[in-house]
Parts: C-alpha cells; structure tokens; sequence
C-alpha cells in the first residue's frame, strides 16, 4: 500500500484537532467545488438546450442533390445563353443507393428521404404559406419525436391524413380531424385532414406539414426525393461524418448542421471557454487557499513532526501525513461543495420559475469538479508536505 | 562488558561560514543495560552528543556503531527505522502530541513501526501505565493532565516497546524537585526491570550519582569517565565537584 494506516490516523487527527482551520478549508474548498458544478450545469444544461432546440427536430446532416454548374458556353456547344450561370437540381433520383448506405451506418439514428416544397394552405379565406414534406411515419416518428412533440391527435399520413406544426394550427385554427386545402404554385390542390398537431421547438420548425412521401411525390410531380435528412447520436460528429461520407459519394451535395450553424457554434465555444476560465481560477483560488493553510498548518505541527520523527517516523511518512490531509480536505469539501451544488442547482429549478432550459445534473459534471478538487488539493499539499519531509526532528527538539 | 554503542573520534561542527566545532574528537563506549549520566556545563555539547548518539543528527566526522550496526553513514530513512524499534525518548520536555490521548501517546511507537496491536499487547501496555500510574488519566489529552503526569506519560512512551536503548535529556529538568524525584524513581525502577541501557543528560549533580557511570564533557571533550560502584558513591560526589579534567586535556 502507499499509505500507512498510521499515516492516515495522524492526518485526520490533525484534521479534527484543527478544528476550524479544517472547517473554513473546507468550506472554502466546498463553495468552490459547487460553484463550479453550478456553473457547469447551469452551461452545458444552456447548451443543451440551444442544441436541442436548433437541431433537435431538423437534419444533423443533409444529402442534397448536386449544385450544376454550367460549363463555359466557349467549349461547348449545349450551353446557352439563358442559362443562369449556378443553378441547383430540384431532385435525387438514385436515391436509394445513399439511402441503404446511410441505413446501414451505426452512427445514424434516423435516415429519413423527403420530398420537399412549398406550398399554400387554405381554410376559409385565410391563405398561409407553408413548408410540406413528404416523409414516412415511421421515419418521421423518430425524426420528429413525436412521443414528445405530439400536442394533439394520433400522428397518421396515410390517405388524406397530415401532420401539421403548432404554428399553423393556431394561425389557422385548425384541430385534430379538421379539413383544409393545400396548393402548390403549379395551382394543384388537395385536401387534407389534420391526423395531429406537433410543437417542434421552435416558430420556423413549426411552420411545416408533414405528408406521405408519395402523396409529395405526385403533389410535387416529382420522381426522386428531394434531399435524405439524417439525425445522428453525437450531434458534434455531423460536421466530421458529411466528410466522410463526402468521400464515399459524388455528384451529390452534402450539409452538416454545423457547417450551417456557424455563428452558434462559435457563440457556444465563447460561452464553454469564459466557463472553463472561472473554473480555472476557481480551482486555483482553491489550490491556494489549501496549499496555504496546508503551509501555516506544517508550520503549526512542527513541533508534532519533530516529535513523530524522534519516534521513526521516515521522511516519506511525514510527507504522506499533509499529503492524505490534502487529499482528504479534498475528498470532504467535494462531497458538501456537490450538496451545496445541487442544493444550489434545485433551488434554481425551483425557484426560477420561467427559464426555458434545465440545468444539466449528468455524472459528468459531479464527477469532474470532484475530481478537480482531490487532484488540486492533493497538488496543493505538495508544497507543505515537503516541507514537513524537510524537517529535522533536532530543529524541534533543539529550540524546544 | 559488552558495549551496545560505540563512538570513535566523533567530531561535530556547526555553521558554514563561521563554524563552531561543539565535539572534538569524542571516543567513547556504552556498556549494555547500564545507566549512564552524561553531565557537564551549559555549551559542553552533552546533549549534542546524545543526539548523535541517538542518530537524531548525523556527526560531521567519526565512527558510529550501535548495536553492531555502522552508523556513520547510513541515511536518515533507515535511522528513523532503526530509532523507532530500538530507541525510546524521554526529553526535558514531555513532547507528548497534543492531539493524542495519553493512551494513543503511548501506542504510537507501535502504530508508527505497524505492529499488529494484539490483546497480549494491549494488557502489557495497561500494566505499564498502571505501574506508572497513568491508566485513569488514559483518555485525557496532554493538556489536561499534570507535568508530572505529562513526563511519567512521556517515560511510558519510551519504555513500552521494551527498547535497547533510552536516551534521556534532562527528564525531570522542566518539573519541581519532588515531582522529578518521583518520576526519576519510577523511570530508574522500570529500567532497571527492563533491563533498558539509559543514557541520560543531565546537569543536576544528584540525578548523575544515581546511574552507574559518569561521563563529564567539557568544552566539546570527555572531561572524567567513572563508574559509581568502583570510586564509591562519596569519592564520586567529590570527583565531581572537582573542576580539573582527568580526562582529553
């Protein structure tokens, strides 16, 4: 063992005999640790929230059909002057080809193709426009979770059923089993019935109506789909993964969400990296603060490890005794700095009432700032415990 | 006789710029299970000597063998080893750790050298502090008992793990004439039973003729080397009280 049981027993008598030296170190070491579970709950719970909300109902990333790009007029005899000189190809025809390959990825959770457009609603006079896409159910059930999204009916597609967003449905006044006219800008209408009413997050996300894809497909006039959206399980991966599969695919055109997010992502980093700066200096304030007290208390028990020394006590016990008191002071101020924590973290929940987001109380975030206190108060008690390994026995004993 | 330390041309110096040489050149033996008075004037270097003796600090130059073992340059770990299963201190202060009670006081050189604490172990460590009159003050710390109980406290510590050797600096120096006295006697008793070897410092004229041998130092030298039972106990009281050297001049 690296310690000695005797080693333990002095250290935690000096602990306990230094009564309120040992509280306020812990206490101190306590504030710091809560503090710095708050602020990490408090942060990634805010992020989680933000990424949920942009990402959670829409694609991780998208496979789009390829951007054509004409080729010079001067080498080649079919181009035409008319032509704008970008434009896009409205679908992917062999699309199943990606879509079997994406299916058989371990990394994605949904694969769902869709036929996308615009279109009209009509009820009454009201004309509103809208997003439609043509989706499977069992595809858009996971896509759109519709366990947590579904705020009213039973989500169906078949026939003339259709799933409408929050949106639309207030604008609208429309409810479960109502009725309503949907045209496309080719002037095709049909009718539609409302199966269910979802609430995906966001105003945009909830603007949408969700049909069967072959039911886009023909109201579209449409033979392929028009992009294959994926939602994957490690959000962070997307921008990684759409390279990957960049490699594997061509004459298709492939987006993540971070490629698309930019101005989040950078605002979500600045956010992490002003959080870990406090951390920092909350760790070092409390390095110091133990390192410090840890110092006065080997100047304090001096005498004491002069007289343990005389008895046998090695210089590598002497240094292990401020060692465990370290170690110690850190494990205790760890264990009441996470109640304090979470004592912290439920008053919050509870008390401010309105905030649109949760604290994010996940393992991780009780595990690292209890490990950043053992680990810095063991570091900080290095300094005094060499001191105390230093030590001659005689210095004691020869000043008395 | 068979001698359990062994010192020759022991040299000690203190300082790096200025230096102050405390021994000169000290050779002497330690029979085994005798009491030995180290005495002398203030600033003669009797309780450096000890402290060497005792491996608390290293001589600068010399031969140290005790118990058969070269100390003269064996490093501080294995002293500490060595201090703990064959040493006891009694020191003019008790130097008892306030934080322990007079019982665990007592069980640290154990738990220190990690001796299992058995029931035979514990009954002997009873016997001892009754004999010493000290086990219904067990549970108290050392601030809330007597000096007198603080210093027996202090010789149960010494004595419990039955050491080879005792090394006492003025015992009863920091306690009244008739505390010290009792303590001495007690002390002087449980050696004796023992059969501890104890090397003690002192100034006080009357506690040196009690052990069986006297060293004088003087000026960091060996002034006079006697055994009580060989001069007689008044020849010895005048030998001491004579100020010449007989001795390293």
């Amino acid at each position: 063992m690296i310690f000695k049981s005797f080693e333990f027993k002095i250290a935690l008598r000096f602990l306990v005999k230094g009564k309120f030296q040992t509280i306020f170190i812990i206490f101190g070491i306590s504030i710091g640790v809560a503090v710095q579970f708050f602020l990490s709950s408090l942060i990634n719970g805010l992020q989680k929230s933000l990424i949920e909300r942009t990402v959670g109902s829409s694609a991780h990333i998208s496979i789009l059909p390829e951007d054509i790009i004409p080729k010079s007029f001067l080498s080649t005899s079919e181009a035409t002057y008319n032509e704008p000189p970008y434009k896009s190809s409205f679908d992917i025809i062999n699309w199943q080809k990606y879509y079997d390959y994406l299916k058989s990825k371990k990394e994605c959770k949904v694969v769902m193709p869709v036929v996308k457009g615009q279109g009209f609603i009509e009820k009454g006079d009201v004309v509103y426009s809208t997003l439609i896409s043509g989706v499977s159910l069992d595809e858009a059930k996971i896509f759109y979770k519709f366990d947590k999204t579904v705020i009213s009916g039973i989500p169906q597609l078949s026939g003339d059923n259709a799933i409408i967003g929050k949106d639309i449905a207030d604008k609208l006044k429309l409810k479960t089993s109502s009725s309503f006219f949907l045209k496309n800008d080719k002037g095709k209408s049909i009718v539609l019935t409302v199966s269910g009413i979802v609430d995906l997050g966001s105003s945009l996300a909830n603007n949408i109506i969700l049909i069967s894809i072959d039911r886009a497909r023909s109201f579209f006039d449409v033979n392929g789909i028009s992009e294959i959206d994926i939602q994957i399980y490690d959000v962070f991966k997307a921008n990684m993964l759409a390279s990957e599969y960049r490699k594997d695919f061509n004459r298709i055109k492939i987006e993540s969400w971070q490629g698309k997010n930019r101005e989040l992502l950078t605002a979500l980093r600045s956010q992490s990296s002003s959080s870990y700066i406090i951390q920092f200096f909350v760790i070092l304030s409390i390095s110091l603060g133990i390192a410090s007290v840890l110092g006065i208390s080997a100047v304090q028990k001096s005498r004491q490890l002069g007289i343990l020394k005389a008895l046998g006590v090695d210089n590598r016990s002497s240094f292990n005794i401020f060692l465990i008191m370290g170690g110690l002071l850190g494990i205790t101020g760890a264990i009441f700095g996470i109640l304090l924590g979470l004592f912290l973290a439920f008053g919050f929940i509870f008390g401010a009432k309105g905030v649109s987001f949760s604290l994010d109380l996940s393992l991780s975030n009780i595990i690292t700032p209890v490990f950043f206190s053992i680990l810095s108060s063991t570091v900080a008690s290095i300094f005094p415990a060499n001191n105390a390994k230093k030590l001659s026995p005689i210095e004691v004993i020869r000043n008395g | 006789m068979d001698s359990i330390i062994s010192v020759k041309n022991i040299y000690k110096e203190f300082g790096t710029e200025v230096k102050t040489t405390v021994l000169k050149g000290i050779t002497l033996n330690f029979q085994r299970n005798v009491f030995t008075a180290l005495i002398g004037p203030s600033g003669s270097g009797k309780t450096t000597f000890l402290n060497i003796i005792s491996l608390l600090e290293p001589p600068t130059s010399g031969e140290l063998v005790i118990d058969g073992i070269d100390f003269s340059k064996v490093n501080v770990n294995a002293s500490s080893k060595f201090r703990n299963e064959n040493f006891g201190f009694v020191f003019q202060f008790h130097y008892l750790l306030p934080e322990f009670t007079v019982y665990e006081n007592i069980l640290m050189p154990f738990w220190i050298g990690e001796i299992k604490i058995t029931d035979k172990l514990l009954k002997n460590v009873e016997n001892l502090m009754k004999r010493m009159d000290i086990w219904k003050i067990k549970d108290k710390y050392p601030s809330q008992i007597s000096g007198g109980q603080q210093q027996r406290t202090s010789i149960a510590r010494a004595l419990v793990k039955n050491p080879k050797v005792i090394f006492a600096d003025e015992p009863t120096g920091n306690l009244d004439k008739e505390t010290g006295n009792v303590v001495l006697d007690i002390m002087l008793e449980m050696i004796r039973e023992f059969g501890t070897t104890l090397v003690m410092v002192t100034h006080d004229r009357e506690v040196a003729l009690r052990a069986e041998r006297v060293i004088e130092l003087v000026d960091g030298k060996i002034c006079k080397s006697f055994l009580i039972k060989e001069e007689g106990l008044e020849r010895a009281k005048k030998i001491l009280e004579d100020r010449t050297c007989t001795l390293g001049e």
